[in-house]
């Protein structure tokens, strides 16, 4: 007697464990969903970034900053020919901003800030700047359907002369941050 | 995995983006004073000679290559004299050149606490805005004073110089910092 009880209290148990598997708590369940991500062109993207076309000299494009059909770079001083030819670079120790070089606009569905980032590299500071003064800090908002024009801000204190390869990343934030 | 990637999906789905990063590549080229957008040389005359002001007093940071003003008088030149008069106004013509290298207009101007009408003593001037020489503290300065010049692209403010007033010396300067700040006419808004 008391032997087969022992066994129908194992029983019971083994009946407890199959129960809770049998809320769904699986371990390990694999199912493939699809996920459809579309890489757009920055001039299509939901943040776009599009080149200013630029009147230089003779209103010739200065080519400061250019999309090769798909991201935007800056060259300073800029490829093209309505840059001005005796110039060769920034000078060291100096400050530089070169205003509208890009338009920003905000293609989805919610309002966004809009800043730059420079990890460093062989700049004092690098950043997006408008004519209120840099993006950082207090970034400006940009509605759905809103642009800004962005320009650069180069600080060289501290650089040699030479040249230089360098990043900026672009950040647009829901406004109100990350929290959902 | 099947589930987190599921969520992915709603959340793109809803056309919100959240953030965005996204790296953009600068190429940027530093080139010393003389080849610089606002370039700033030593004065030379008509025939491109550099004047022997600009030759004693502006000195050349070979690494950097940027100018500086050094009224020490560490000797450049054979048999120059040392100091300056005590108790007369000084002056050293021609020491800069500065070029309009942009694209656009710019109104250029100096900041420095060294200036008279921005707190200090010395005055700055170029010959082609040197209608008040003869008045401390005016020539070149701040914007806010409107003692600027207005460089078209390619054009420069010739032959600057210093000078020191009466009761003040070289000494003086030690230190000191000469701003120059060449912005779109109009100042930055479009």
């Amino acid at each position: 007697m008391k032997r087969r009880r022992l066994l129908a209290g194992v029983g019971a148990l083994a009946g407890a464990g199959s129960f809770t598997l049998g809320t769904g708590a699986f371990t390990s369940v694999s199912a493939e969903r699809s996920v459809s991500v579309a890489v757009a062109r920055d001039y299509r993207a939901f943040l776009r970034l599009e080149p200013n076309v630029d009147d230089g000299i003779n209103g010739d494009r200065t080519g400061r900053s250019s999309t090769d059909g798909y991201v935007v770079d800056f060259d300073i001083p800029g490829l093209d020919g309505g840059e001005n030819q005796d110039a060769e670079g920034v000078a060291p120790d100096s400050i530089y901003e070169f205003h509208d070089l890009l338009k920003i606009s905000n293609h989805g569905t919610q309002p966004v800030t809009v800043q730059s980032e420079y990890a460093g590299g062989d700049f004092h500071e690098l950043a997006l700047v408008t004519d209120t003064g840099r993006l950082s800090g207090d970034p400006p908002t940009l509605d759905v359907g809103e642009s800004i024009d962005v320009g650069l801000y180069i600080d060289t204190h501290g650089s040699d002369t030479g040249s230089y390869d360098e990043t900026l990343t672009v950040v647009a934030e829901r406004v109100g941050g990350n929290r959902d | 995995m099947g589930s987190l990637a599921a969520g992915g999906a709603a959340a793109i789905g809803s056309g919100a983006f959240t953030s965005v990063e996204a790296d953009r590549s600068l190429s940027i080229a530093v080139a010393g004073d003389a080849d610089a957008f606002l370039s700033i040389k030593r004065a030379t005359d008509s025939s491109g000679n550099v004047y022997p002001n600009a030759l004693e007093y502006v000195e050349g940071n070979q690494n950097t290559g940027t100018l500086s003003l050094d009224f020490t008088n560490s000797g450049d030149t054979a048999g120059s004299a040392s100091g300056i008069n005590e108790n007369a106004k000084t002056i050293f013509d021609n020491l800069l050149d500065i070029t309009n290298n942009g694209t656009q207009d710019v109104v250029l101007s100096v900041d420095s606490a060294l200036i008279a009408s921005q707190g200090g003593f010395l005055g700055i001037y170029a010959e082609n805005s040197q209608e008040n020489e003869d008045t401390d503290g005016t020539g070149l300065s701040s914007a806010d004073t409107g003692q600027t010049i207005t460089l078209s692209p390619g054009e420069s403010a010739s032959n600057i110089g210093i000078y020191i007033p009466k009761g003040h010396s070289t000494k003086d300067l030690s230190g000191g910092t000469l701003t120059f700040v060449a912005e779109k006419t109009g100042g930055n808004q479009d």
